[in-house]
């Protein structure tokens, strides 16, 4: 401050800011912003009504004689049951069309073996589609006792919070109102990040050639319960061919159905669980393998 | 207002304020102080309402975008089309109910045969297009030769549950196809002929009947030829010539 100049007199270095707002312009604010903030909630309304059809409850019909809000469906894969014969492998690719080379599978039949250390030993020799070789089990591994060998079919799991939904940038993978994942191979863009974002490893890109679900190379492909059998009374080709009822397929609000009875009469559990994807598929016999 | 004329000098860039802005050489910038005030405020209010535009305008450029064909040639995201195509595709594997209808006695046998629960069309192979078409019809049965398809099942496998029955292809005799002595679709899974042997050129006793064999013979029994077998259990073999 220059020496001689009165204090209380000098211009403030800052000049003092009128920020008040007239009572016009507040009006006008909230003009705009009033009708912007209620047309974007009612257009994120819609755009979810639109992209998460699962929840809606008033679903439209996916063929003319089924109501998908009226099922739940569920399946029950029993391990105590199953004998590894690979026939459900077969069926799935005969009926849905699936490539025929075994790295490519909507379902395929694990062997785990246990041993007394704890190691879980899991082997899928091309998906299990020609059964595994004849032999008893062995006795003992690398020094442990062979505690456990089991057969395990894995599927997709139509997870309720399906981590494939979620990640699919363009919006292909989506749920039925009925609870299955699909895909639209239209908008699939073939991005991979749903094979990725699946724990289970249960989906695939198609290869281009020979078989092909949709005809589509290069899109995604999973199980789908096999839509257009449970969509029209049947069961899925997998459960058809199974010889000793180790899948078991049903609606779960049908306290008849066989996936009802099972889930009753035997202790079931989900796969990996803790990830929270909430699936559809449960396993019986599986207790001991709870921490994989 | 000053009691002091500020001493007018090139180097103070502060701008002099009032009406007492010296005249310099060069034209400076000058703003009286009061007309400075409202200019700031009056930038404060022009920033609010640039915010309030610019949000309403994005949401009005969402909406746009997802009222129009958002994905060009697809539309709007719209899922149910897709999942009707998906539920329209053909099946292949029919069910037995439609087998039922036309292979009625077959299926009344295998109803009361240990292989109840089991599909026809596990073992007989996708057959929806057979229930259709007569063309189809008389194409034949896919699936595999009858004996691999047992051993597909009843083979010994590690891993197959302990009830479930299986067989030693080594232990087992297997001269013949399965249904020489097997039949799938019978109320008993081995034939009840296989007591009375009426089968021709059966093998030796011990094939089957060995210490270690399919249907075992205590260890003390002496294993000797055929004949000898039938000196004792002529009657019971009598089927075996």
């Amino acid at each position: 401050m220059s020496p001689g100049r009165e204090p209380d007199q000098a211009e403030p270095l800052v000049p003092r800011i009128d920020t008040r707002l007239s009572r016009r312009q507040v009006l006008a604010v909230g003009a705009v912003a009033l009708p912007c903030l209620a047309g974007s909630s009612l257009l994120f309304g819609w755009l979810t009504d639109l992209t998460d059809s699962g929840t809606t409850e008033n679903a439209e019909p996916i063929t003319a004689r089924y109501d998908p809000a009226a099922h739940r469906w569920g399946f029950v894969v029993d391990t105590n049951n199953c004998i590894g014969c690979g026939l459900c492998v077969v069926a799935c690719k005969d009926e849905n069309n699936v490539p025929k080379d075994p790295e490519y599978s909507r379902t395929w039949v694990e062997r785990h073996t246990t041993t007394s250390d704890g190691t879980i030993r899991v082997v899928s020799p091309e998906g299990g589609i020609n059964g595994y070789e004849p032999g008893a089990a062995p006795v003992m591994i690398d020094g442990s006792v062979v505690t456990d060998v089991r057969f395990v079919p894995h599927l997709c799991m139509q997870c309720a919070d399906a981590p494939c939904v979620g990640v699919c940038p363009v919006g292909a993978t989506f749920h039925t109102p009925d609870g299955i994942v699909l895909i639209d191979e239209d908008r699939c863009i073939g991005c991979g990040y749903c094979i990725v974002a699946c724990p289970y490893g249960a989906r695939y890109i198609v290869p281009a050639g020979g078989d092909m679900p949709r005809g589509v190379p290069g899109v995604a492909d999973k199980c789908t319960f096999c839509y257009h059998r449970i969509t029209t009374g049947r069961r899925p080709a997998c459960v058809e061919a199974c010889p000793v009822g180790a899948r078991a397929f049903g609606d779960l609000d049908d306290p008849g159905s066989s996936v009802s009875q099972a889930m009753r009469d035997k202790p079931t559990m989900v796969l990996q669980a803790a990830l929270g994807t909430k699936p559809r598929v449960y396993y019986v016999g599986l207790e001991r393998e709870a921490t994989t | 207002m000053h009691t002091n004329e500020p001493e007018p000098s090139g180097t103070d860039e502060r701008p002099t304020v009032g009406d007492e802005a010296p005249s310099t050489d060069r034209p400076r910038f000058v703003l009286p102080p009061i007309d400075r005030a409202r200019l700031v405020g009056a930038l404060v209010k022009v920033g609010i309402i640039v915010t309030v535009a610019s949000v309403t305008s994005v949401a009005l450029g969402v909406a746009a975008f997802a009222a129009t064909s958002a994905y060009g040639q697809y539309g709007a995201v719209r899922n149910t089309p897709n999942a009707q195509s998906w539920a329209a595709l053909t099946p292949r594997y029919s069910e037995q109910a439609i087998c039922t209808a036309c292979h009625g006695p077959e299926a009344g046998l295998q109803d009361a045969s240990i292989h109840v629960n089991v599909s026809c069309e596990t073992c007989h192979g996708p057959l929806a297009a057979h229930a259709v078409s007569d063309a189809a019809a008389r194409e034949g049965i896919p699936g595999k030769p009858t004996n691999e398809i047992c051993v597909t099942c009843h083979a010994v496998v590690a891993g197959r549950p302990a009830t479930f029955p299986q067989i030693d292809e080594a232990q087992h005799y297997s001269g013949g196809p399965c249904l020489r002595c097997h039949d799938p679709h019978s109320i008993v899974a081995v034939r009840p002929s296989i007591v009375s042997h009426p089968l021709a050129n059966l093998p030796e006793c011990t094939t089957c009947h060995a210490p270690d064999g399919l249907r075992k013979i205590p260890t003390g029994h002496e294993i000797v030829s055929d004949a000898i077998c039938l000196s004792c259990h002529g009657q019971a073999a009598a089927g075996k010539r």
